[in-house]
C-alpha cells in the first residue's frame, strides 16, 4: 500500500491525463464526423439541355446545397444550350447555390446559348483558348398560321397554336431581353462589348471571349478547382462528381434532338419551340 | 479547486483541438455567404409592342381610267394571292381591276390589255423575250412593281425536287435583277437588320429617312419585315438609321429598301411581310401600301399597234354618216370590231358625229373622205398614180435604144425606138416605208391623243377594209404581216378588187425597194407575198 501523498500524486497525475487524453479520444473522430474534408462538387453538362439533363443537374444542385461538406461547385460545360424553360430552371437554381457557396464555370468544348445563360449564373468563367463561347439569344420556328381542319377541333383559335406567329416573335425578343439582364448581373463591369455586339448572337473563341468581358479567364478544371477552393477559402479538399453523390444513374443517350429515319441525330430539336441553343451553321442551311 | 479548474480548462481545450486543427487544416477563413445574388427581374419584362398601326387615308386617288394589274404568277412565285390581300383590298376600293397570269404564251397580249404589272418573288426566270415584252410595257408608260423578299427561297433540299438536277438555292434576288437590269436598281442578296432600334426583332428594320416621292408621301416611319437592301443609281425611297446594317458586310452601306426608276414606272421593294397581315399594321405600312397602289394606279400606258386591239380608253365612236347606206361589208366589219370591243368591255356606239371625248375608229376607202384627210396628214402619206413596172418593160431597161441625129445636131429618139408597154396603178407613199400599190395594200393608222385617239383603218375597198378588220379586230391581232413603223401599219391584203389596175405578177420580181415578210393569210387561199418586218414589228 503507497502512502498517501504518493497516491493522491498518482491520482492527480491520472486526473490530468485523462482531462487531456479523454476529450482528444473523444474530439478527433467527432471532429472528423463534423468538420469533414471539404469537398468540391463537380457536375458536369455534356449534353444539350433539356428535360432529363436539367432534371439531373437540379437534382445535383439541391444536393450541393444540402450537403454542408461542399464548399463550393465546380459545373464543367460542354453544352450547345437547350430549351428555354430548362435552361431557366437550371438558372434559377444555380442562383439558390450561389447564396450558399461559391458556383465555378468551367467551359469545356462549348457553353453555348443556353449554356452560357448557366454560366454567367455562376461566380467565376474559365474557358479554354477554344471553347466557343457566346451565341446570345433565342432560336425558334413561328407556329403556323390558325386554321381548321375537318377532323380536328379546337376551342379556340389559337389552341392548336400556342400564339400568333407575330406574338411569338415578340415572345423571343422579350426572352432575349431577360437573358441579356442575365448577363449583365452576371457579367457587371466586366463587359468590354457593347449590348447590340452581345446580343448579335456570335461565337467567340475563349480567348476573344476574354477580351470583352463574357468570360473571367483562361483556364483549366483544375484551375477552377482552385479558383473555388479560394473562394470558398478552403485546402485540402476533394474533388468529387456530383452525379455519383447525387446518385444519380449514368447518362444514357439523349432524346433531345430529332433523329433521322436512317438512325443519323440531326443538330435540330425533335420538338418545336423557343430554344436558347445554337445549331451550327452548316446544319442551319441545309 | 483551482486544480480542478485548471483540468477542466484543459479539458475543453483538448477536445477542442481536434476541432481547431481539422478546421484550420481544412480552412483558409470563413466563407462569406453571397446573398445579393441578383437575378433578371423577370416581372418587369412585357412583349414589345409595335408602333400603333396608321389607318389609310381615307381620301382614295382617282385612279387612271384604264387602270388594271397584272401580277405574275408565271415564274415560280414565291407566294399566296392571299397573302397582298391588302394591297388587293386597295385596289378594290379604287375600282382597280387585277388579274393573275400563269400562262407565258399569253404574257405579251395580257399586258396589253393593263396599265401595271406585279411580280413577286419569282424563282425561275424570265425568258428573253418576255424581258423584251416587259421592257416594251415600261416603255409605253406602263408600271412594274418587283417585290424581292429574303425570306422567299427554294431550297431544293426541303422539297420534293430534291431529286431534281437543281441542287442550288433559288432566289428571286438574281431573277428580279434581270428585269430591273435596264433601270439601274439592283437587289443585293442580303437583308438589312437592326440591333438598336428595331420593332421586336433585329431583322424588323424601322425607316423614318424618305426621299420625296409619291411613294413616300404622308409617311413618318414603316417597318419592312426582313428586306433585301437595293443598289441603285436611280432613286433610292426608304432608308434605316445609322445602325442599319446590310448582313452582307454587317456595315451601313446606305442602301435603301425600296427604289423607283428614273422614268418613274419601276418601282422596287426589298420585303414582302410588310404587306401582310399583321404587318401590313405596323407604323404606317398602311400608307406605304396605299402609295404603291396608288402609283400602281396611275400608269397609263401610252397605246400603239402593239397593243391592238387595247387602243382606247375612252367610250368609242365608230363613225359612220348617218346620211351613207351600210352596205354588207361595213356592217360585218362594224359587227367584228363591237364584238372584239365588248369583250374588253369598251363601250362603243355608231354616229355619224365626232365627240371630242369619245376615241374614234374610221373605215375608209380610198382615196380618203375629207373626214379622215386629216388625219392622214399627220403620217405624211400621199396618193399618186404611178407607172407600174411589168416584166416586159424592166426587160425593156436592158434593150439598147437607137437614136438618131437631127439637123441641128441634136440627138432625137429614132424612129426604131420601142416605147416599153406600162400600166399604171395607184399608190400609197409612206414616208420612211416606200410606196404600196393601193390594191392590196391595207393601212392602219393610230393618231394616239390625251383627250381623243383616232384609229383609221384604209383598204381599197370595203371587201378589203372587212379582211383589214379581221386582221386588227380579234383577240389576238396579228401584226406580224404588217410593216410598222411608230403608229403606221402597212399590211398586205388579198381582197384586191376586180376592176383594179394593179396586177400580180408572181413570177418575177415586181416591186421595188420593197422588202416582205412571210405573211400568212388567215381567211383566204389566195398565194402570199413574203415581207420583211421592221424593227419594230
Amino acid at each position: 500500500m503507497l502512502p498517501k501523498p504518493v497516491r493522491r500524486s498518482k491520482l492527480n497525475i491520472w486526473s490530468w491525463m485523462a482531462a487531456i487524453l479523454l476529450p482528444l479520444i473523444i474530439a478527433t473522430p467527432l471532429s472528423w464526423f463534423l468538420i469533414p474534408q471539404p469537398i468540391i462538387g463537380v457536375i458536369h453538362l455534356n449534353d444539350s439541355i433539356y428535360s432529363v439533363s436539367a432534371q439531373d443537374m437540379i437534382t445535383q444542385i439541391a444536393y450541393a446545397r444540402q450537403h454542408p461538406e461542399i464548399r463550393a461547385v465546380v459545373l464543367v460545360i460542354n453544352s450547345p444550350g437547350g430549351t428555354v424553360v430548362d435552361t431557366e430552371s437550371v438558372y434559377l437554381e444555380l442562383a439558390l447555390l450561389r447564396k450558399e457557396k461559391p458556383v465555378i464555370t468551367v467551359v469545356e468544348g462549348m457553353a453555348a446559348s443556353g449554356a452560357y445563360y448557366l454560366s454567367v449564373g455562376t461566380d467565376y468563367i474559365f474557358a479554354k483558348p477554344s471553347s466557343i463561347v457566346g451565341n446570345i439569344g433565342i432560336i425558334g420556328i413561328l407556329p403556323t398560321n390558325p386554321t381548321v381542319y375537318e377532323d380536328y377541333y379546337s376551342t379556340g383559335p389559337y389552341k392548336m397554336t400556342g400564339s400568333t406567329r407575330d406574338t411569338y416573335v415578340r415572345e423571343m425578343e422579350m426572352l432575349k431581353q431577360a437573358f441579356w439582364e442575365a448577363v449583365k448581373l452576371g457579367r457587371g463591369s466586366s463587359l468590354t462589348a457593347p449590348q447590340e455586339v452581345i446580343l448579335s448572337g456570335q461565337i467567340w473563341l475563349g480567348s476573344e471571349a476574354l477580351k470583352i468581358g463574357i468570360i473571367d479567364a483562361i483556364g483549366t478544371q483544375t484551375e477552377a478547382y482552385e479558383k473555388a477552393a479560394e473562394m470558398a477559402k478552403i485546402a485540402h479538399y476533394k474533388v468529387e462528381d456530383l452525379r455519383s453523390l447525387a446518385g444519380l444513374p449514368e447518362i444514357t443517350s439523349s432524346s433531345f434532338y430529332y433523329q433521322l429515319p436512317d438512325g443519323r441525330i440531326t443538330p435540330y430539336p425533335n420538338k418545336e419551340g423557343l430554344y436558347f441553343l445554337y445549331i451550327p451553321p452548316q446544319e442551319a442551311g441545309q | 479547486m483551482i486544480s480542478k479548474i485548471l483540468r477542466t480548462i484543459l479539458a475543453v481545450l483538448m477536445f477542442a483541438l481536434p476541432f481547431a486543427i481539422r478546421f484550420t487544416y481544412y480552412n483558409r477563413g470563413t466563407y462569406q455567404k453571397n446573398q445579393l445574388v441578383e437575378l433578371p427581374n423577370y416581372e418587369e419584362l412585357s412583349l414589345p409592342q409595335p408602333n400603333l398601326s396608321t389607318p389609310s387615308a381615307k381620301t382614295i386617288s382617282q385612279p387612271a381610267v384604264s387602270a388594271s394589274v397584272l401580277i405574275d404568277f408565271i415564274h415560280g412565285n414565291y407566294f399566296k394571292i392571299t397573302e397582298i390581300d391588302p394591297l388587293t383590298k386597295i385596289f378594290r376600293d379604287m375600282d382597280i381591276p387585277y388579274t393573275i397570269t400563269n400562262d407565258t404564251d399569253t404574257l405579251e397580249d395580257q399586258l396589253r390589255q393593263v396599265s401595271a404589272f406585279i411580280v413577286i418573288a419569282p424563282t425561275s426566270p424570265f425568258t428573253k423575250i418576255e424581258l423584251q415584252v416587259i421592257q416594251q410595257f415600261i416603255d409605253r408608260g406602263g408600271r412594274l412593281l418587283v417585290i424581292a423578299d429574303p425570306t422567299r427561297y427554294i431550297d431544293p433540299t426541303e422539297t420534293f425536287f430534291y431529286s431534281a438536277p437543281v441542287v442550288a438555292i433559288v432566289y428571286s434576288v438574281d431573277i428580279c435583277n434581270q428585269l430591273l437590269a435596264p433601270y439601274q436598281i439592283k437587289f443585293n442578296q442580303d437583308y438589312l437588320y437592326n440591333v438598336v432600334r428595331n420593332e421586336g426583332n433585329f431583322r424588323n428594320v424601322i425607316f423614318n429617312q424618305f426621299a420625296k416621292s409619291p411613294i413616300t408621301k404622308n409617311m413618318q416611319e414603316v417597318v419592312l419585315y426582313s428586306a433585301h437592301s437595293i443598289q441603285t443609281e436611280a432613286n433610292g425611297l426608304l432608308f434605316g438609321d445609322e445602325n442599319t446594317l446590310s448582313s452582307l458586310t454587317d456595315q451601313n452601306e446606305n442602301f435603301t429598301a425600296a427604289a423607283l426608276s428614273e422614268n418613274g414606272n419601276v418601282l422596287a421593294l426589298g420585303d414582302l411581310s410588310f404587306m401582310t397581315v399583321p404587318y401590313s399594321q405596323i407604323s404606317d405600312n398602311q400608307i406605304l401600301i396605299q402609295n404603291i397602289a396608288e402609283f400602281l394606279a396611275g400608269g397609263s400606258p401610252t397605246p400603239n399597234l402593239t397593243t391592238l386591239p387595247f387602243l382606247f380608253s375612252r367610250p368609242v365612236i365608230l363613225y359612220h354618216p348617218t346620211d351613207t347606206v351600210m352596205d354588207a361589208n361595213t356592217l360585218n366589219a362594224f359587227a367584228r370590231i363591237k364584238a372584239t370591243l365588248d369583250r374588253f368591255s369598251a363601250a362603243v356606239e355608231i354616229s355619224g358625229t365626232i365627240q371630242p371625248d369619245k376615241d374614234v375608229i374610221f373605215l375608209a376607202v380610198y382615196p380618203p373622205s375629207k373626214e379622215v384627210e386629216p388625219y392622214l396628214e399627220k403620217f405624211g402619206i400621199e396618193f399618186s398614180n404611178e407607172p407600174i413596172p411589168t416584166q416586159s418593160s424592166i426587160k425593156s431597161k436592158f434593150t439598147a435604144t437607137p437614136t438618131t441625129v437631127g439637123s441641128n445636131g441634136q440627138k432625137e429618139p429614132g424612129s426604131q425606138y420601142q416605147k416599153p408597154t406600162e400600166k399604171r396603178q395607184d399608190v400609197v407613199i409612206i414616208p420612211g416605208l416606200g410606196k404600196f400599190p393601193i390594191a392590196g395594200t391595207g393601212l392602219i393608222l393610230f393618231n394616239p391623243g390625251e383627250k381623243q385617239s383616232i384609229l383609221t383603218l384604209m383598204a381599197e375597198s370595203p371587201e378589203a377594209l372587212t379582211e383589214l378588220t379581221t386582221l386588227v379586230f380579234s383577240d389576238y391581232p396579228d401584226l406580224s404581216g404588217c410593216l410598222i413603223q411608230n403608229n403606221l401599219a402597212a399590211c398586205r391584203l388579198f381582197t384586191v378588187s376586180s376592176n383594179s389596175e394593179y396586177e400580180y405578177d408572181y413570177g418575177d420580181y415586181t416591186y421595188e425597194n420593197y422588202d416582205y415578210l412571210t405573211q400568212t393569210p388567215a381567211t383566204t387561199e389566195t398565194p402570199f407575198i413574203e415581207l420583211t418586218p421592221t424593227p419594230s414589228g
